[in-house]
């Protein structure tokens, strides 16, 4: 009887085993956070400094123009209140570290190039224009080279 | 299914006829990266997709869900190449411009759809919490920790100044005026306008929306920010870091940054901007700091320090790594500062980047002083210290009501989301992902993929959903132009040793964590003792010591398991089972490396290793 049980336990075990090899050679990068580490300037608890150095300015000025161009685009598509556009600006721009977002040109740009690649009309153009960057010439004409750039 | 191949190849054939692309120069390449198994995060290998500079990867990540990272080359090679001591096998595919355009294109839309998505679940996070604070009577506000409470004395003569600007351009009543009007618009938000977003649907990202409880954070931490301007209020003690002594060109960079910081403040107030409270906040603090530099002729920062901060073990042989490296981060970022502060704009990235390594290199000082944890500050660097602030008191059931709803609304868009992009270990994984995305990037699908691409895998049926198995696939069923391997941390290093010492020493010292002159034991890694990756018939005896030492550390744990509370049982434990795959000659643990300094690691462009001939 004792010995039987005994049996029993070393196949559970033997099969536990088993499936631990079988499992282990499949499965593919897992992150404990839904945001996971990719994007990360410090991926691991055993870095206080940045990973790979941080980007270049220049790389991380392209990417939140990416960004808030990919989000206006989205935005001229789906539609939605314009003051919840604007605060959804607010949080891509503190996802790169910038809290002023309406004090950045590239801000502008970005959005400008969001029109232009959902194809707004110049009407369109206008009125977000005049929404977001109002009698600011500097604001304007970026948002201006963006749109230009981008229409096609 | 053989008819349907006969169809697909038909299909390709036609559209290689008529597709422009298929004249055209291949001028592009597609990577695909197999990345090889580790104990850790993928345990079977991983795989992404390089295209250009960014590396396209989906990660499993918790609640099993799949979502579409994106690196650039350099950081993903570190991670998986140097810290996580992978070997990197590289297909390159030759493509034409056209084709590689779209495949950028569709990668980049997903993970800006998944992005918007989870941005939205964390949104309901936020509001979740800010409803049960409503509750409570008192609001969390980020920033608002960085100035003394109302009921301190003292005003600040910096922030006086700023006020001073404020009232010359917008009157003088104007922060008083402004902070009624915000009351006003708290008063008439109704809590049951909760303009909560929807699940997903479709392919469409998120309409953006604006619900109550942002709306009330946002209007409540900008009366926290007026107010303190109004004041002229201090800064909070501990709320500033000392850094670097000033060169003699640093004044008239601080000056600059001063100035430019300063009118930015100023157009802010008369901002109409639903959040302006917490960049005020964040600039008001920053400005102090400047102008605190200016004084103590030394570079001073805002304390960049979330309040739950994670915080990590220090380790001497890592932390003089990690000091040279964020010194290094921290003198580079300050020639950016001074090379850019004469064109008049307050770079707000860019001085954040400054303030975090001000930030990192104090808290590692500090650590060491005092010998305990080190605080790590995470990816996002804006200045964050909270403080409660009483809210007057609404009504009850409505908040009641308003908290089931959005919890209501947080398990819908959880479901909805992973009901699109769940995880399966066998029909949707980073390689199945990786392949589905391809052929989506084109109209014409997976017909036109095949024409574009010169090849094509299927996943039904296969084993292709295994990432080592899917490389092989790739290189015979794709016109892979050239293979490249990127060595691993350690192979690389060793290669290194070899050429400098004795080679039979070498490999001696070298093939286990006790005598090993690279490797430190990682908090992360499992406790074993030979490395076994290079070594393929010594393997199942090297095993079997690894298993022995994993059983044996394993037993040590119970003991200890009150102490260390479990990490020597897990670490055995894990050390037990990462041998197993061994005693059959499989490799999987490869041991991991901490922080390796940049001048420390290998070169960024990898070493060909077989070339085919191949492509169009």
């Amino acid at each position: 009887m004792r010995h039987d049980r005994r049996l029993a336990l070393l196949r559970a075990l033997a099969v536990v085993l088993l499936s631990c090899v079988l499992a282990l050679p499949q499965g593919c990068s897992f992150s404990a956070s839904s945001r996971g580490s990719s994007n990360s300037s410090e991926s691991s608890s055993d870095s206080s400094a940045s990973s790979s150095g941080s980007s270049s300015p220049e790389s991380a000025e392209k990417q939140y123009k990416s960004d808030v161009r990919e989000y206006t685009a989205a935005y001229v598509k789906t539609g939605g209140q314009f003051d919840a556009f604007r605060r959804g600006l607010g949080d891509i721009a503190k996802k790169h570290n910038i809290t002023n977002w309406e004090d950045n040109t590239v801000t502008y740009e970005g959005i400008g190039e969001g029109l232009g690649e959902a194809k707004a009309s110049e009407l369109q153009f206008k009125a977000y224009m005049d929404g977001l960057a109002g009698q600011d010439a500097s604001k304007r004409a970026a948002m201006q080279k963006g749109y230009d750039a981008k229409k096609g | 299914m053989a008819a349907s191949c006969r169809l697909l190849a038909l299909g390709a054939l036609l559209l290689a006829l008529v597709a422009p692309a298929a004249a055209e120069e291949l001028g592009r390449r597609v990577d695909y990266l197999y990345i090889e198994a580790n104990e850790g995060g993928s345990s079977g290998g991983h795989v992404a997709l390089g295209l250009g500079d960014e590396v396209f990867h989906f990660e499993h990540r918790s609640p099993g869900i799949l979502v579409l990272g994106v690196d650039d080359l350099e950081h993903f090679r570190y991670r998986y190449g140097v810290r996580e001591n992978r070997t990197i096998h590289v297909s390159r595919i030759p493509v034409s411009e056209e084709t590689y355009g779209l495949l950028v294109d569709r990668f980049r839309r997903r993970h800006f759809l998944q992005t918007r998505h989870l941005d939205v679940m964390d949104g309901l996070e936020r509001d979740r919490v800010t409803l049960e604070q409503m509750r409570a009577g008192a609001l969390v506000i980020e920033a608002a920790g960085l100035f003394v409470a109302p009921e301190g004395t003292g005003v600040d003569p910096d922030l006086a100044a700023l006020r001073s600007r404020v009232r010359a351009v917008y009157g003088e009543d104007v922060l008083d005026r402004r902070i009624e009007q915000l009351h006003s618009r708290l008063a008439e938000l109704d809590p049951a306008a909760l303009d909560l977003p929807e699940p997903p649907s479709t392919e469409l990202p998120p309409v953006p929306t604006y619900s109550f409880p942002q709306r009330y954070r946002d209007l409540v931490t900008a009366v926290a920010a007026l107010e303190i301007l109004r004041d002229a209020r201090p800064l909070a003690p501990g709320a500033l870091v000392p850094s670097l002594d000033f060169r003699e060109a640093d004044v008239v960079v601080a000056e600059r940054l001063s100035d430019a910081l300063s009118s930015a403040l100023v157009r802010l107030v008369g901002s109409e901007r639903p959040d302006s409270g917490g960049a005020l906040l964040v600039g008001m603090a920053r400005l102090t700091a400047l102008a605190e530099s200016l004084r103590e002729n030394r570079w001073i920062v805002v304390d960049g320090f979330p309040a739950d901060a994670a915080t990590a073990d220090s380790r001497p042989d890592v932390e003089d790594e990690l000091m040279a490296s964020i010194t290094a981060d921290l003198a580079r970022t300050r020639e950016r500062l001074a090379s850019r502060s004469g064109e008049g704009e307050f770079r707000e990235a860019e001085f954040a980047s400054f303030e975090a390594a001000a930030n990192r290199l104090a808290e590692l000082s500090r650590a060491r002083a005092e010998r305990r944890e080190r605080r790590i500050l995470g990816a996002s660097l804006v200045p964050s210290r909270p403080a409660p602030r009483a809210v007057d008191a609404m009504d009850p059931s409505a908040l009641a009501r308003g908290l089931e709803a959005v919890r209501a609304r947080q398990e819908a868009y959880a479901a909805a989301f992973k009901r699109r992009w769940g995880y399966n270990l066998v029909t949707r994984n980073c390689v199945s992902e990786i392949f589905s995305e391809i052929d989506a990037a084109f109209p014409g699908g997976a017909q036109e993929s095949l024409a574009r691409l010169g090849g094509r895998i299927d996943m039904d049926g296969s084993l292709n959903f295994i990432p080592a198995v899917s490389a092989a696939s790739v290189t015979s069923a794709y016109p892979v132009a050239e293979r490249v391997e990127v060595p691993s941390y350690r192979t690389w290093r060793k290669e290194q040793m070899y050429e400098r010492e004795n080679p039979v020493a070498v490999f001696l010292r070298e093939s286990n964590t006790l005598t090993s002159a690279m490797y430190r034991h990682n908090a992360d890694d499992s406790i074993f003792v030979f490395f076994t990756d290079d070594a393929v018939l010594a393997r199942p005896l090297l095993g079997a010591v690894n298993l022995a030492v994993g059983l044996a550390a394993s037993a040590v744990g119970l003991v200890t398991l009150p102490a260390d509370g479990g990490k020597t049982l897990w670490a055995g434990l894990k050390g037990a089972v990462f041998s197993l795959p061994e005693l059959f000659f499989q490799n999987i643990r490869k041991g991991s490396f901490g922080h390796v300094k940049r001048d420390g690691r290998p070169e960024p462009a990898p070493l060909p290793r077989e070339e085919m001939s191949g492509g169009d």
